[in-house]
């Protein structure tokens, strides 16, 4: 009996629960009510959605509108009702559709960041490296200087040197490609989503930040330029007016995307400061690329005239040749004229098409047309520039003088012998 | 004799102005029945500074301050914050507010809503009322006193207590 007490309070207790659930269940809700709530929580999740920073994120707000879905699928026509000319279904499929939008430029996002992260990663080990490269040129341009060597040592020291400027254009030419891969076709609403995160991962140093490396780099090209002058040739020059042309066509494809990422809140100036800059620069490696291809035509005596562009080197190119060949088929070319054809066939196909060639082509210092039609002209003049044998014209006129020489004592011998018959 | 001639004729042309007159009649009659007036969902409304409500959806637009004379006395300055309306399948709208003692059956008639009836659902105002349209019936729910009240035009139908 003391047992069934005891038992009392806890079946009352299960009573109430069970009258209290059921009456929860049977409580009949405002449908007004009830599209309100729908509402609300729909708003929310589309709000959730156009917020949602990362792909788990949107995974989970997939959870909730299939939550949503199944809460409300019961009342499907009274939403039908209550919201139209939209329906329940179709705002259901429009949640979806966004999520799954807003999943795949989050994906995208997502890739582009691993890749700027990467990229960060990377652009310090090149810029230790660098400035490592750079420490070593800096201390053979000053032993260079302070030479007391003997030629065979300087010289030793001249090629290291120029080594290391090649090594160094090399990492600078490879940290183009890398950034122009990771931040190419970027939009400007993925531009902005992936500011906020480049900005929460704190690239705003120096070291990790793309904006800084490239402003470095084109200033430190620009130093070497002013610093170096005796000891390197036309090919460096030519490497490095290639370098500056990848890193100017790289940045005008991509420097609006690197200048709003990452140049803090002043995006117009920092593109402005690098596009003057990379001007600049481009200003200064023409100017000594194309003084020591003067020099060089000039060492051996090649008279092309002034030229300080791409056009005007073909221009003076083809002026050249074709005014040589113009020379040797108006007048007979000797041995030693033949000499002038030589030297600039040499110059043109073990330097500019051979020895120089990668760098001519892409910096298009030429084009391949270009090239073609040069080619076509030195091949006119070698025809022309050929010197020519007296020997058979010679011995052809003589032969001549001798059949006329024979012919004309032939014909006295016929009158004599005649003569003396009549006689 | 010829008065007796006359009459077929009399009432020939007695027949032809009746039956013309009941066409006519019917011409004007023309009824479509069973139409369903019903909204399957309330309306809320928020009354502007002067009173006016709309109901874009439905395309009704009235002046709630007739009702809260009639509900708060003429010299109330008693204002309401939503006012909850729907009709029912005959076409009649019932009208009620928070604080309202009764719900208001209006008939639609050529610009205006004639009082049908005055339904008093509650002695001390209703709070958070909400209008549901269940089977053709409109149901007024009362949350805090957990009670639904189904409602016609004449007045109550039923009333039950949802524990």
């Amino acid at each position: 009996m003391r047992r069934l007490q005891n038992y009392i309070p806890l079946t009352l207790l299960m009573v109430a629960a069970l009258l209290m659930g059921t009456g929860q269940t049977f409580a009949q809700q405002s449908d007004y009510q009830l599209k309100v709530n729908f509402e609300n929580q729909y708003a929310e999740l589309k709000a959730s959605v156009d917020e949602a920073m990362t792909v788990k994120e949107i995974d989970s707000i997939f959870v909730e509108i299939d939550s949503l879905e199944a809460k409300y699928a019961e009342h499907e026509q009274l939403l039908d009702n209550a919201l139209y000319p939209d329906t329940y279904e179709g705002q259901v499929a429009d949640l979806k559709q966004r999520a799954n939008n807003a999943e795949h430029k989050l994906t995208i996002i997502s890739d582009k960041e691993e890749k700027v992260a990467a990229l960060a990663k990377e652009l310090s080990s090149y810029k230790t490296e660098i400035a490592n490269l750079r420490s070593q040129t800096d201390s053979l341009r000053d032993a260079i200087a302070a030479s007391e060597n003997s030629e065979a040592e300087l010289s030793q020291l001249v090629a290291s040197y120029r080594e290391s400027l090649e090594k160094q254009d090399e990492m600078v030419l490879a940290m183009i490609d890398s950034l122009f891969a990771t931040y190419k076709g970027l939009q400007s609403q993925q531009i902005a989503e992936l500011s906020e995160k480049v900005k929460s991962r704190s690239l705003e140093g120096e070291k990790q930040n793309p904006a800084y490396f490239i402003q470095s780099v084109i200033t430190e090209n620009m130093q070497i330029l002013e610093n170096d002058s005796a000891s390197l040739h036309t090919e460096d020059y030519l490497r490095m007016y290639v370098v500056q042309e990848r890193f100017e066509e790289v940045w005008n494809q991509i420097g609006g995307q690197i200048a709003t990422l990452y140049g803090s809140n002043q995006p117009q100036q920092w593109r402005a400061r690098i596009n003057s800059e990379l001007e600049e620069w481009d200003h200064k490696v023409s100017n000594r690329m194309w003084a020591s291809m003067d020099a060089y035509l000039e060492e051996h005596q090649i008279d092309l005239g002034d030229f300080e562009s791409n056009e005007g080197f073909y221009t003076a190119l083809e002026d050249f040749v074709k005014g040589a060949t113009d020379a040797s088929r108006e007048k007979v070319m000797t041995s030693g004229e033949y000499q002038d054809f030589e030297a600039f066939y040499d110059f043109w196909n073990n330097k500019i098409k051979s020895e120089w060639g990668t760098y001519v082509q892409e910096g298009e210092v030429l084009t391949m047309s270009q090239i073609s039609s040069i080619d076509q002209e030195v091949m006119n003049w070698q025809d022309e520039a050929k010197p020519r044998s007296f020997i058979i014209p010679i011995l052809f006129g003589a032969s001549l003088l001798t059949i006329i020489g024979l012919v004309i004592v032939l014909a006295r011998s016929r009158h004599k012998n005649g003569s003396s018959t009549t006689n | 004799m010829e008065d007796q001639k006359m009459r077929p004729a009399r009432y020939l042309s007695l027949f032809m102005v009746t039956a013309l007159l009941f066409a006519g009649t019917a011409c004007n009659k023309f009824v479509v029945k069973n139409v369903d007036y019903s909204h399957k969902i309330e309306s809320v409304l928020t009354p502007d500074e002067t009173g006016s409500v709309t109901d874009v959806r439905h395309g009704i637009s009235f002046n709630i301050n007739p009702f809260l004379k009639q509900e708060f006395g003429e010299d109330s300055s008693h204002t309401v914050d939503e006012v909850r309306l729907i009709r029912d399948s005959k076409g009649y709208y019932f009208i009620t507010a928070n604080d309202f003692k009764h719900v208001y059956v209006m008939e639609p008639e050529k610009s205006e809503l004639k009082l049908e009836n005055r339904i008093k659902v509650s002695d001390s105002g209703l709070n958070a009322p909400a209008f549901n349209m269940r089977d053709t019936m409109v149901q007024l729910i009362q949350s805090d006193s957990n009670t639904v009240v189904t409602l016609s035009a004449k007045g109550k139908i039923k009333q039950e207590e949802q524990s």
